[in-house]
């Protein structure tokens, strides 16, 4: 009996031991600065990079998607007639050699690249440019399929068929086209740049007509790799093109792999089956910049999140309500506890990596004392726990959701999803909300749902209260950031009207201003103008801009070329495996 | 018998159609929209218009009343869940609302991927669990029936993404014995004619792919292997005890049986029906629960392609998948029904 009692005990010891073992906190390493790679080898023959990645690409056909792991893919196959210059948001020629707009920007004409082919062993021409940008445009095109939506297109274009600011895209001669716009577009090179624009075959799509982008399809570009196989939620391979017009790259293929956790992510580069990944958790970050086989790289940040006000509360239409938030909102704090080293408090609302960002601008500082002063002007010396609805919202069916001169609580509300500019949202908000109440300000904390019902009630203008949202950056350009949330306008007397999407915010300036900008090729006088839209942003506590954050990449030491892109798909073509 | 299987075979039909229905109706009481999971955070209100007309998500879920009342019979029934059972008559799983990609060719791939998990890791749960129950019970309380229970408690218990981490640190990392994840390493190149990598390997004599797939096998077979394999493990042991103190068994020692003969061929035919019964419940558990395993070895499965599309709204693929469980888990639990006439011959069906 004593023995048998002997074992268990042993057994449970053991048990205990290694749940203890595994439960232990890892050293909390101090972020190391990113670790620069080795310098390229020249090795004797190319090797297989295999880069972990926590999802699967939605589709090969990049103008149908609007996923970043389709991008990934996408952006080693295929190639825009512009792309982003290594490193930066500067849209330099790629297909194109160069291309030069008339005097008012509503004609543009580029010139292409000669001798490159496709994969297939077509030749990128004109009409191949054209044939893509038909097939994106004209909703009765026989390749713009039923089942297809061309997102990025009618977002960046303006619409379909008659609507599209493209008017024409015309063939000069085989190597030049001549884009006819219906106004003035500034962004018009930086939207060209964008993964979604990229020529794919006219010859391929032909033959694959739906199946284009998909397993069975694969997709067929001009770029440094071509694609070879995809193992739906598995991997995606794809070889380098030795005739790559850049020269060929330095590995003989890549394998994309799905490995949705992200703790098995990391043990899969420690154990080798894989070169690199993405999204890494904050411990495993601490153990890489420890570990002398891997290094960091960081992808510098294209986004912000942010912390928006819905203004059919009538509290929040008081500036002094907006600004006592503001102030009790500890920024640094949030930063340092959920980005670490990899994340920045936010002044404005665009990142500091994009030009026509106002750099005067210095955020509200946390002081719950000056919240506190704001919150007694605005009229709540006792605090705030409780808002009134200013107007009746209404939901599709025009049901009063909530009537105008009702009273409820005060909501925080977080997103249910983590997304790069809010790593833990949910904590995120635990802290807001506590940062609130320390300054008389009691928000009940709310999960409104999954991430779609999250989108559809803030699309609706019915998240009421607070709620946490963010942007990343599609082009580089201050237009995709500010006009997006601000502007929208398609005439410069057009009236700004409230937008349920926006929190049912309205500025009439900031968006005169916006569509000023987006009309206006003059790179130094739209930036003036953003400049311009950032202080009055400031000025009104238009919305609380919390942070940019940096996202990691690990690496094996075995890799070197890498380079992390702040915008579209990182480039592959210069990695090489020791 | 063969009328009795007829019968649950027909009787399968409406379970189906049930199953459907169920899966449909509460996809749709779920709040959430796919147009809008598509978009994120660039959704327009005329952009998820477009695309809900496209997927046919504008029309009602059941049946039109107003079209009724209009009397437009055509329009009364032209719903989304008789669009639905159209092409499901015309064995048309629909395509991915997302990917665009036919929902039978996903899971042509993606099932027996699934399947080969889930069986391998039955057959180890049998192999150990139904063994250690026999062991425990025969030899109750001594130090192997407290260590079978202990093990089998901790079996239980235990997480299944902390047991895959820890393996993958043990034989991947640490030991460099076993890849960390995924069906095949690089460079294998297995000829798929059933898409069961096991199968193919073999039909194709490559025992090079043989070894490589058994090797991705291991660690996610132990880890989906536990729980069912402590829950066999005490139900042999329960069931084996009470059998053991039943007269016939007294008889059979007193008539001078050895304890092999008693314990195999008198005890454990009786203990198993209870058994069998709990290793077809968990075969469909485990069809339908590996997706923590799925995803912590990054095996390319249906649980973890099913949870995904849940979260995306991706409704052809939650109801194709889940239609497929359900059938393989009703066939299955069939397949049980009938074994217990083998097992206990006073059982008639008719």
């Amino acid at each position: 009996m004593i023995r048998r009692s002997l074992y268990v005990l042993l057994g449970l010891l053991i048990v205990s031991s290694m749940l203890l073992g595994a439960c232990a906190p890892s050293e909390p390493a101090a972020p190391a600065e990113p670790a620069e790679p080795a310098e390229p080898a020249a090795p004797a023959e190319p090797k297989t990079f295999i880069f972990g990645r926590g999802a699967d690409s939605i589709q090969l056909d990049p103008s149908i998607v609007t996923d970043g792991e389709s991008f990934r893919v996408t952006g080693q196959i295929l190639e825009p007639l512009y792309q982003y210059e290594h490193g930066t948001t500067t849209a330099i020629p790629a297909l194109a050699t160069g291309c030069t707009a008339n005097a008012d920007s509503t004609e543009w004409t580029c010139t292409l690249r000669e001798g490159v082919k496709f994969h297939d062993g077509t030749d990128f021409n004109a009409d191949a440019v054209i044939f893509n940008f038909d097939r994106w445009k004209f909703s009765d095109n026989p390749y713009h399929f039923e089942s297809q939506t061309f997102e990025y297109y009618e977002y960046m274009w303006f619409g379909f068929d008659d609507d599209s600011v493209i008017a024409t895209v015309e063939k000069v001669d085989d190597y030049t086209v001549k884009f006819m716009l219906g106004a003035p577009l500034a962004p018009f090179l930086a939207n060209l740049a964008m993964d979604m624009f990229a020529i794919s075959s006219p010859a391929a799509i032909e033959a694959a007509g739906e199946d284009y982008g998909t397993p069975a399809g694969g997709c067929v570009g001009t770029g440094p790799f071509k694609f070879v196989e995809w193992i739906e939620g598995d991997s995606i391979k794809v070889e380098a093109n030795a005739d790559y017009w850049g020269g060929a790259p330095g590995s003989s293929e890549i394998i994309f792999r799905v490995i949705p956790d992200d703790s098995a992510r990391f043990l899969a580069l420690k154990a080798g089956d894989i070169h690199a990944f993405e999204q890494a958790v904050v411990e495993d970050l601490a153990s890489a910049e420890a570990d002398p086989d891997l290094y960091v790289l960081t992808r510098p940040a294209l986004n912000t999140g942010y912390l928006a006000f819905n203004y059919k509360i009538k509290e929040f239409n008081d500036k002094n309500v907006r600004l006592a938030i503001y102030h009790a909102i500890n920024r640094p704090g949030l930063i340092e506890n959920f980005y670490g080293a990899y994340g920045e408090a936010a002044e404005t609302f665009l990142p500091p990596l994009i030009w026509g960002k106002n750099t005067s601008i210095t955020a509200y500082e946390y002081d719950p004392d000056v919240a506190k002063q704001y919150l007694a002007d605005a009229g709540f010396p006792d605090g705030l726990s409780e808002v009134t609805v200013a107007e009746d919202v209404v939901d599709a069916e025009g049901t009063v959701l909530y009537a105008a001169g009702d009273k409820i609580p005060l909501t925080l509300f977080y997103m249910p999803v983590t997304r790069f500019y809010y790593p833990s949202p949910e904590e995120i908000g635990t802290a807001m909300a506590a940062d609130l109440a320390n300054a008389g300000i009691i928000a009940n904390l709310e999960l409104a749902g999954d991430w779609s019902t999250y989108l559809g009630l803030r699309r609706n203008g019915h998240l009421m209260g607070l709620y946490m949202l963010g942007w990343g950056g599609d082009n580089g350009d201050p237009d995709n950031f500010l006009n997006y949330f601000f502007g929208g306008l398609s005439s410069a007397d057009e009236v700004k009207e409230p937008d349920a999407r926006e929190g049912w915010y309205a500025n009439q300036e900031v968006a005169s201003l916006l569509y000023e900008a987006a009309i206006n090729p003059d790179q130094g006088e739209r930036t003036a103008l953003y400049e311009q839209v950032e202080q009055l942003l400031y000025d009104d506590v238009a919305r609380i801009w919390i942070a940019h954050n940096n996202t990691p990449l690990v690496f094996s030491s075995a890799v070197s070329g890498y380079i992390t892109q702040p915008v579209g798909a990182d480039y592959f073509e210069g990695v090489v495996i020791e | 018998m063969t009328r009795y299987i007829i019968r649950r075979l027909i009787a399968l039909i409406p379970t189906l159609l049930g199953v459907v229905f169920v899966i449909f109706m509460f996809q749709r009481l779920i709040p959430g929209d796919p147009a809008v999971a598509m978009l994120g955070e660039h959704a327009a209100q005329e952009n998820v218009e477009r695309i809900r007309e496209q997927l046919g998500l504008n029309r009602p879920a059941f049946l039109d009343l107003d079209a009724l009342r209009e009397g437009d019979f055509a329009g009364f029934v032209d719903s989304q869940f008789i669009r639905y059972l159209d092409r499901l008559l015309h064995a048309d799983l629909g395509k991915s609302i997302h990917r665009r990609i036919p929902v039978a060719e996903t899971l042509a791939l993606r099932f027996p991927a699934t399947i080969e998990l889930a069986m391998l890791s039955m057959f180890i749960a049998v192999l150990v669990g139904v063994p250690a129950g026999i062991a425990s019970a025969a030899r109750r309380n001594s130090v192997l029936d407290s260590v079978s229970m202990a093990g089998s408690l901790i079996g239980v218990s235990m997480p299944i993404f902390w047991l895959g981490l820890m393996m993958i640190m043990l034989f991947s990392v640490t030991l460099q014995w076993l890849p960390s994840g995924g069906r095949a390493s690089p460079g294998i190149e297995i000829e798929t004619i059933t898409n069961f990598y096991i199968i193919d390997s073999i039909l194709a004599g490559n025992m090079e792919a043989l070894v490589d797939a058994l090797k991705h096998l291991f660690m996610p077979v132990v880890a989906l292997a536990t729980i069912p394999m402590a829950i066999i493990t005490r139900m042999t042991r329960s069931s084996m005890l009470d059998v053991l103190q039943e007269d016939y068994i007294r008889t059979a020692h007193a008539k001078g049986a050895l304890e092999r003969v008693v314990l195999f061929k008198h005890a454990l035919k009786n203990a198993f029906l209870p058994v069998i019964t709990i290793i077809g419940i968990q075969i469909g558990t485990l069809l339908a629960g590996a997706v923590l395993t799925e995803t912590i070895f990054s095996w390319p499965g249906i649980g973890r392609w099913i949870y995904d599309a849940i979260l995306a709204r991706d409704y052809p693929i939650v109801q194709g998948g889940t239609m497929l469980i359900a059938f393989v888990f009703i066939f299955t639990n069939l397949l049980v029904d009938i074994s217990y006439v083998f097992l206990d011959p006073r059982i008639q069906h008719e």
